[in-house]
């Protein structure tokens, strides 16, 4: 018998990729079993869903369009990227940022001063990480003395059934060649975290957070106090169940069953 | 140290004849990964150095000695030029991922072949782990750097064949002269934290010249060069 302990749910914060849907090249994915009577269910029971996803190929609203289409019905405000985030920093710190990310989360930066670069934004560039780009990230990096900012640190993904590199391992070379640590906009920060909550308008023990990566959703949600759940389903791998550090507070197969759980309380 | 690139160090030549001269032999530990030693020794004749072929120690050539002491099967991440060191060895239906310095590897869909390889329980080895090289036109981002990208993503620890690692240091000298003591030997480099500390730690004297890859106040940042 499933149980989640602790304070009854009032609030979800749900990964996308690997929760919602799984991740395809062509065409906008496939949706999950279940995940979208299960998003219905909680809307019926006047639960709240932000929706904390690294996703960093496409804009925020080509993203919604995505998932309107694959049959789930959410706002698109009520989703919230890596790259609004980072968008926050850049403005707050008056950032000039040289982009390394995929063409298509471009648009979601428009506006942003480029010029004589004094920061170095990475996010999931996937065929842009030639060693030609990250050479030229890691000059400026190291001498400009560039700031780094890191869209999400996820080590991989499942995509078109295969486990394929996320933005964190090139995040990883970057850190390691210039000597310096980046900062994260995105899971596993506890402020991304606090800013779903926040969003929310819940405290930390009124809500959980639902994902598939062990390490950026659950790992990441339980240092900001927030229960972790994580699903079979996405990326996930057998040797997730029994992790050396992160100690889910529920493993479920997937979110129908997540969902099931919080309609019981 | 002694070259970059193309052409000597000023003061690099003057420096070895005067130490042959006085009957102190030297081996030249390179971590160099992108040509195999021939290619190398006819680099620096090229630029007016004259090197024999067995004077040289190469994280290569101890990469390949190490490969092939364990029977492994390599995905080679290395350029043309340095395949020629790993002739003989089996490459098919791999179960280890070798990384040197190999730009045209290193690009997504390459790393993501290592990655799924390393997921599938393949070992992972570094011909060296450097930081970054010095190139012609500047600063360059270095083999460390991609072998970080593997080690993030797969979670495993790379062995790192090249310097820093004492191994490496322990086999150039016992190559030299299986007689050394480590402290009667003198590494000279221009890499404060691979060549001189690495050194040093594996129990050599360790010297830092201002040339190559050296940056102000590099002889600050880790421990103290002798």
């Amino acid at each position: 018998m499933l149980e989640l302990k602790g304070g009854k749910v009032k609030g979800v914060l749900c990964d996308i990729t690997g929760v919602l849907k799984e991740s395809a090249t062509t065409a906008d994915g496939v949706a999950i079993q279940g995940s979208i009577e299960a998003i219905e269910r909680l809307r019926k029971a006047g639960i709240q869903v932000k929706y904390v996803t690294n996703e960093c190929q496409c804009t925020r609203k080509s993203l919604h369009q995505k998932l309107l289409r694959l049959g789930f019905s959410m706002s698109e405000e009520s989703i919230m990227p890596p790259a609004f985030a980072a968008r926050e920093v850049i403005n707050k710190e008056n950032l000039r940022p040289h982009f390394l990310v995929h063409d298509n989360v471009l648009p979601d930066f428009e506006g942003i001063d480029t010029d004589d670069p004094n920061c170095v934004v990475v996010g999931d560039a996937v065929e842009k990480f030639t060693y030609d780009n990250m050479n030229h990230a890691f000059r400026l990096l190291k001498e400009k003395k560039c700031k780094l900012i890191s869209l999400g640190k996820g080590k991989y993904y499942r995509e078109d059934g295969q486990l394929t590199l996320d933005v964190g391992p090139f995040t990883a070379a970057l850190e390691f060649a210039s000597d310096q640590n980046a900062m994260v906009c995105g899971k596993p920060d506890p402020l991304f975290f606090q800013a779903g909550l926040m969003s929310l308008g819940l405290t930390a023990e009124e809500v959980v957070m639902v994902g598939d990566d062990i390490v950026s959703d659950v790992g990441g949600a339980q240092k900001a106090n927030i229960r972790g759940v994580l699903v079979r389903t996405g990326k996930f791998t057998a040797q997730d169940e029994n992790h050396p550090v992160v100690k889910p507070d529920l493993i479920v197969d997937n979110l129908k069953q997540l969902v099931d759980v919080i309609l019981q309380q | 140290t002694v070259h970059v690139g193309d052409h000597l160090i000023p003061g690099a030549k003057a420096g070895i004849q005067m130490l042959k001269s006085h009957g102190i032999p030297i081996k030249y530990v390179t971590n160099t990964s992108k040509e195999s030693k021939s290619c190398l020794r006819n680099r620096l004749c090229n630029a007016g150095l004259e090197v024999q072929e067995n004077e040289l120690f190469t994280s290569l050539t101890a990469a390949r000695n190490y490969v092939e002491s364990l029977k492994l099967r390599p995905l080679l991440m290395l350029e043309d030029e340095a395949m020629k060191d790993f002739e003989g060895i089996q490459t098919e239906d791999p179960n280890s991922v070798v990384v040197g310095l190999s730009p045209s590897n290193f690009h997504y869909k390459r790393l993501n072949e290592a990655f799924n390889l390393l997921k599938n329980r393949a070992s992972l080895i570094a011909i060296n782990k450097s930081r970054y090289i010095k190139t012609d036109d500047g600063l360059s981002i270095g083999t460390g750097a991609f072998v970080s990208t593997l080690e993030f993503a797969s979670d495993k620890k790379a062995h790192v064949i090249g310097k820093p690692s004492k191994d490496f240091f322990h086999l150039a000298l016992k190559e030299l002269d299986p007689k050394l003591q480590p402290h009667e030997a003198l590494m000279v480099g221009d890499d404060v934290r691979d060549d001189v500390l690495g050194a040093q730690q594996a129990g050599l004297i360790g010297a830092l010249v201002k040339t190559g890859k050296y940056l102000a106040g590099d002889e600050n940042k880790y421990g103290e060069p002798n």
